[in-house]
């Protein structure tokens, strides 16, 4: 455990700066893409996204190759897999943020207060979550150091 | 696929628990700023809160959810709730999570404080890593630890 553990820290810290290099043009790349999704469904809409994208692809990676449990050609295809997953998914969850923030910029009161503020937290820790739950989904239990 | 399902459901119930009580993040952020001055004091390192902001060695850091170790704590929480063990020892990783990772974030906070002060143009990507990367990774070692221990007593 600590072994893939300590493997997962390198690489996500190997990865960390070309993932900080990349940001801007990921994002724009989101952005672009969510203002299409949008135009659509015939919606004009201009965006602007603070998302700490595209770490959580970094982090994805270094979760497959830190896996020396899995074959190294699963690991490679979870990656090749994983990356447009994990573009989808902030894809998805830019849309539902902006979408259900427009939907509820016409209501007040307590329910729309905790429905905006769950809308929210959800936006912002899907990152999180995402890349972890990727690994599980595609490595599942070859991914798993062994304890 | 159940594991990852029960984690989800956790993760959710969790966010509206959060949405619907924001006192709870409140608490958060005072408790933050309390534990983080008070760590500074044996350290002999200056700090004064100001409002939900703390002022460190010369740099000021707002405190906001995000600053404090409720999501962390949460997203472990999910995967321990998600994860088949015994009752107390599921309550005693909890436990001993939230301990683990309040200390943690302490520690964050005062190396983001210190970049901040010393080294600005690194603040951002230290603030993005120790976010997201490491805070996973400490998130990780805690859960994958829990799990094992309890793994091995099924075995």
């Amino acid at each position: 455990v600590i072994r893939f553990l300590v493997r997962f820290l390198l690489w996500s810290t190997a990865l960390a700066l070309p993932c900080l290099a990349v940001m801007g043009p990921y994002q724009t790349a989101l952005v672009n893409a969510a203002t299409a999704t949008y135009a659509l469904a015939g919606v004009k809409s201009r965006l602007e996204v603070d998302l700490h994208e595209p770490m959580s692809v970094g982090v994805f990676i270094a979760l497959c190759l830190a896996s020396q449990t899995a074959p190294a050609r699963l690991r490679w295809r979870a990656v090749l897999t994983g990356i447009p997953t994990l573009f989808l998914v902030a894809l998805l969850c830019i849309v539902w943020l902006v979408g259900m923030q427009r939907l509820l910029s016409d209501y007040s009161g307590v329910s729309a207060r905790l429905v905006a503020r769950f809308v929210e937290t959800t936006g912002e820790t899907v990152p999180w979550i995402a890349a972890p739950s990727l690994w599980v989904l595609l490595l599942g239990r070859r991914g798993f150091p062994h304890a | 696929v159940g594991f990852l399902v029960r984690f989800i459901l956790a993760w959710l119930l969790g966010l509206l628990a959060l949405a619907a009580f924001p006192q709870i993040e409140g608490l958060a952020i005072t408790a933050t700023l309390k534990s983080i001055s008070a760590t500074t004091l044996p350290l002999d390192i200056p700090c004064r809160i100001v409002g939900s902001s703390l002022e460190i060695a010369g740099a000021n850091l707002e405190i906001i959810t995000d600053c404090t170790p409720i999501m962390a704590t949460l997203m472990l929480w999910s995967a321990m709730i998600a994860f088949p063990a015994r009752g107390h020892w599921r309550a005693l990783g909890m436990l001993a999570g939230l301990i683990v990772l309040w200390l943690y974030n302490i520690a964050r906070v005062l190396v983001l404080a210190f970049v901040l002060g010393r080294q600005p143009r690194w603040f951002n990507f230290v603030h993005i890593y120790l976010w997201q990367t490491l805070t996973l990774g400490v998130v990780g070692v805690i859960f994958a630890l829990w799990a094992a221990r309890e793994r091995r007593r099924l075995a």
